[in-house]
């Protein structure tokens, strides 16, 4: 009697487990989780660190485009930005990252839908955290919601359109 | 000490250990502790989120670092936000908030004047700002049926680089637990 008890506890943990794998597996492959890690990726590849190589901020500046539509739009009104073009989104990218001397950044309250009538086109809300350190010395702590669209371009999603959000009109 | 004490004492030693951490009947002590976990994901995971205060744009009321907790069925119902409020305003969630005072109710216009705040015509008493030593100025603005005017205590700052203005309410998350005195 014990023996068979053991046998169907060993069975419901390794139902159990393969129930949670095949979860995780079928997670990772979705177009949600693919949005986020890229979404991850994006923020992991602005960041600066101290003393950083030259050589890898020219990388940084190549990747940064690639994770951008061709006609790719941002706009943040509180800072006059209107940029159009894959260019030259990455090259106002690298600028902001020459003025720090460090940048860190952190991605919070990730939210993603996929367009039900066009599953090639995603939709994103996120606050990103700031923490950075400027040329001149001075420390800051920022957070920004911003509204992004996605658009699946060559299977890849890239970031289509980015708005910032202001809840204080 | 003989041979039958010096063999019983690791074996009691190891069972008053036990008794000490899982009780008299562990499988109760392990429920407990379930239980307890699930209470407390629930209370500081919906009801009382925990906060921590970065930044200075509420000096002297919160300094940085400071620790509270967000109520967030203080607006439930008909509860409505109550001038003098501190209240959290989410972000894209409730992971980053901002944390700022109510001057404005709904229907009422507000402007800045020399650092002071004017609602309808009438200066505001505001005995949580200490000093002003910027003269903030706005134009008057009227607030929609279900928009606050929010803004930090500290008025010594870069009025450009305050965050403040109208919020509508469904961005309210709750209302800060320790309130401060003048609040």
């Amino acid at each position: 009697m014990i023996m068979r008890r053991q046998y169907l506890l060993g069975a419901v943990g390794l139902v159990v487990a393969l129930v949670l794998v095949a979860g995780w597996l079928y997670r990772r492959g979705t177009s949600e989780h693919r949005i986020r890690s890229g979404l991850t990726a994006l923020a992991r590849l602005a960041e600066k660190t101290d003393g950083e190589n030259p050589l890898h901020s020219a990388q940084v500046m190549r990747h940064l485009g690639n994770a951008f539509t061709e006609d790719a739009r941002v706009r943040v009104p509180a800072y006059q930005l209107d940029l159009r073009g894959r260019r030259p989104i990455a090259e106002t990218m690298a600028q902001i990252r020459m003025m720090h001397h460090a940048l860190d950044l952190a991605l919070r309250d990730v939210s993603v839908v996929i367009d039900p009538t066009d599953r090639r086109q995603a939709a994103a809300t996120l606050t990103v955290l700031a923490r950075g350190r400027l040329a001149d010395g001075h420390s800051y702590t920022d957070a920004h919601e911003f509204r992004l669209a996605l658009r699946l371009d060559d299977g890849q999603w890239r970031v289509d359109e980015v708005e910032r959000v202001t809840g204080f009109e | 000490m003989d041979a039958r004490e010096a063999h019983d004492s690791p074996c009691r030693l190891r069972k008053r250990l036990v008794r000490l951490i899982f009780g008299r009947r562990p499988a109760w002590a392990m429920l407990r502790s379930v239980v307890l976990a699930l209470v407390a994901a629930a209370v500081f995971g919906r009801l009382l989120l925990p906060v921590r205060v970065r930044g200075d744009s509420m000096l002297p009321t919160y300094r940085s670092g400071r620790f509270n907790l967000v109520y967030t069925r203080a607006y439930a119902g008909r509860r409505t936000p109550r001038r003098g409020d501190i209240v959290a305003v989410r972000l894209a969630g409730p992971s980053v908030m901002y944390v700022k005072r109510v001057i404005g109710l709904p229907g009422e216009t507000v402007a800045f004047d020399a650092g002071r705040v004017r609602i309808g015509g009438q200066w505001l008493d505001e005995p949580y700002v200490r000093t002003r030593r910027r003269p903030w100025q706005s134009e008057p603005v009227t607030l929609e049926a279900d928009q606050y005017f929010l803004v930090g205590d500290n008025r010594d700052t870069d009025q450009a680089a305050h965050v403040m203005g109208r919020v509508r309410r469904e961005r309210l998350v709750g209302r800060l637990v320790f309130q401060a005195k003048g609040g």
